[in-house]
């Protein structure tokens, strides 16, 4: 057998070698900060901190399963086997050189975590799961090098401001207004949770990481950056996707050793 | 009530068997129960429901696995028009038999929509036999081997390795950054193998949440994994990747749609790929534990309690299988 090792993603550029390094689940996300399981909790306004978990349907165990080899198999998270509801965090992140493009959080999100339903859509991606697992989850996502305080934003309605410019702060703009930069700490504040719903106290993230810093760890092709075309494997990577799938619809017989 | 067989086995279309029982049943309670004339309209609204003022029978009381042919998509679509509410209940939410089930109808209707000649007749074939049939136990493998701590990509990467073991694809070269391109000389059998890794990442991610709702996203996610892993393409060589998109928002969307339960291959945003999608939603909607509202009990009634009691549906894999021993047998 020929020797294999997991690739992840291909290209010679440094933003390629970060979505690789990002999405390999070998890779320790660095941790910058740290939110309290209470305060992740408030944010996502699913529940109110120390309250029981809702659920959906009884425990697996009190219900009982259908005869099937595969449920036989595949042992089921911590919040299906309670029965947990299925529960949300949904992040809008900056064209400016933010650490994860929304495909990344997809992509990103199903090399590391099991049972996660994510949705990419244009300025936003939603990332749901068993209430109790989505919270592991929520906690990586928050505190660690992939989310930056003033160019991501933990956001369930009103999304809007990815493509737009920073404001005098470097931060991304927020219809709601729900994260404010304390100028005398330096910090972003997050005084509304992802909804909007005013928190009774302020949560900080952190401050914002510097521009150089996202210049070099994101995972954004940018023209004023690393431009994609600049990107000579990663360009032949996807005309060779779109010429197979394209010649293999025609006739999959024909295409061969290439 | 006694339906002329001599008609059902006789009909042009599969309709037959619809209306030459419900005619029948309406004649048998107006003559047992001596229906007057002034009620007997009250009968056929009973049986037959709102039609022929609607397409097919609202409300009436008799119905049958196949939707009417006004519903049917485009030519050939008939066998595709079941709900994965229906198969998951018919095969009493058996993973790898509500996967077998929805292969079986959704490959042969790819004969009858004239998908599955000449040159793309192999792509068919294996396909049901890897993804549906679960050949050379290749699904059961995968998922064994990711199912305590596996994530998509995982499954993503098991197959991988899989197709490089049994020769299917093979390094084609080696880039500057380290990144190397496979290539294969059967792009059928690769989509094969692919397809059923796409329904061991089914059961891995849907499995391990006992939800059905995480299905699109593996559609989607799965292919570009496997595109990235390997530079070949994904399953149907990107049309189960377009399904995902399209059946990502109407199944989770404020616009409308409704659960994975609902959806069938001649769903118009499920039809496009050609029987490798639905097979994997007919059994991430086995694998959920009652996460929707609109449940799939709700959504089949009687359909899936009356056709389980049939062993060959309730049971696919194990038919298919005897079948095949005997043919095998014979030759």
């Amino acid at each position: 057998m020929v020797e294999y090792k997991p690739q992840y993603y291909p290209g010679s550029s440094k933003v390629s070698k970060n979505r690789k390094k990002y999405m390999d689940p070998s890779y320790k996300l660095k941790k910058l900060r740290t939110i309290s399981d209470d305060d992740l909790v408030k944010l996502m306004g699913h529940r109110v901190p120390g309250e029981a978990y809702k659920s959906v349907h009884p425990p697996l165990e009190e219900m009982g399963e259908p005869a099937c080899p595969i449920r036989e198999l595949v042992e089921p998270t911590p919040g299906a086997k309670a029965g947990d509801r299925i529960r949300y965090i949904q992040f809008t992140d900056s064209v400016y050189f933010t650490p994860l493009t929304p495909y990344m959080r997809a992509w990103m999100g199903h090399t590391r975590y099991r049972g996660v339903d994510i949705g990419v859509l244009s300025g936003r991606v939603p990332l749901e799961m068993r209430e109790r697992d989505l919270e592991k989850v929520a906690k990586e996502l928050v505190e660690t090098e992939i989310f930056d305080p003033a160019r991501c934003g933990i956001r369930g309605a009103t999304v809007h401001g990815h493509s737009l410019r920073l404001d005098e702060n470097g931060m991304m703009f927020d219809a709601l207004r729900r994260f404010v930069f304390d100028k005398k700490t330096g910090e972003v504040v997050y005084v509304k949770d992802q909804i909007g719903v005013p928190l009774d106290k302020p949560i900080s993230v952190g401050k914002p990481i510097k521009e150089e810093e996202l210049r070099e760890m994101t995972s954004e092709y940018r023209v004023d950056g690393v431009p994609f075309r600049e990107d000579k494997e990663m360009v032949e990577f996807v005309q060779r996707l779109h010429m197979l799938r394209t010649e293999a619809g025609f006739d999959p017989n024909r295409v061969k050793g290439i | 009530m006694k339906v002329p067989a001599k008609r059902l086995n006789a009909g042009v279309e599969y309709t037959t068997g619809f209306t030459a029982t419900a005619a029948a049943l309406c004649y048998t309670i107006v003559e047992n129960f001596k229906v007057n004339l002034w009620d007997a309209d009250l009968v056929h609204a009973a049986v037959w429901g709102r039609y022929p003022q609607t397409m097919e029978p609202l409300g009436g009381n008799v119905s049958s696995l196949l939707s009417v042919p006004q519903q049917n998509e485009g030519m050939g679509y008939a066998l595709r028009n079941v709900p994965c509410a229906h198969i998951a209940l018919i095969t009493k939410k058996n993973a790898m038999n509500a996967a077998a089930l929805s292969s079986i109808l959704e490959q042969a209707a790819m004969f009858e929509m004239g998908d599955a000649i000449g040159n793309f007749e192999r792509l068919h074939l294996l396909g049901l036999a890897y993804q549906g049939l679960n050949a050379n136990n290749l699904v059961y493998d995968i998922v064994k081997e990711n199912s305590k701590t596996g994530t998509l990509g995982d499954v993503a990467i098991s197959t991988v390795k899989r197709a490089i073991a049994d020769g299917v694809i093979k390094p084609l070269e080696k880039k500057p950054s380290g990144y190397t391109a496979y290539t294969t000389d059967d792009l059928n059998k690769w989509n094969a193998y692919a397809a059923a890794g796409l329904l061991a990442g089914t059961m891995i991610t849907c499995g391990s949440a006992r939800s059905m709702q995480h299905c699109p996203s593996v559609f989607i996610y799965f292919n570009d994994l496997i595109e990235r892993e390997t530079g070949l393409p994904g399953v149907d060589f990107g049309r189960v990747a377009g399904t995902g998109v399209e059946m990502a928002f109407f199944s989770h969307s404020i616009y409308g749609g409704g659960n994975p339960a609902v959806f069938h291959g001649n769903h118009i945003v499920t039809r496009h790929s050609k029987g490798f999608t639905i097979p994997c939603v007919a059994a991430a909607v086995a694998l959920d534990a009652g996460t929707v509202i609109y449940t799939p009990e709700k959504i089949s009634g009687v359909v899936g309690e009356t056709l389980s009691e049939v062993p060959e549906l309730r049971e696919p894999l194990r038919y298919v299988n005897e079948a095949a021993v005997s043919i095998h047998g014979g030759i």
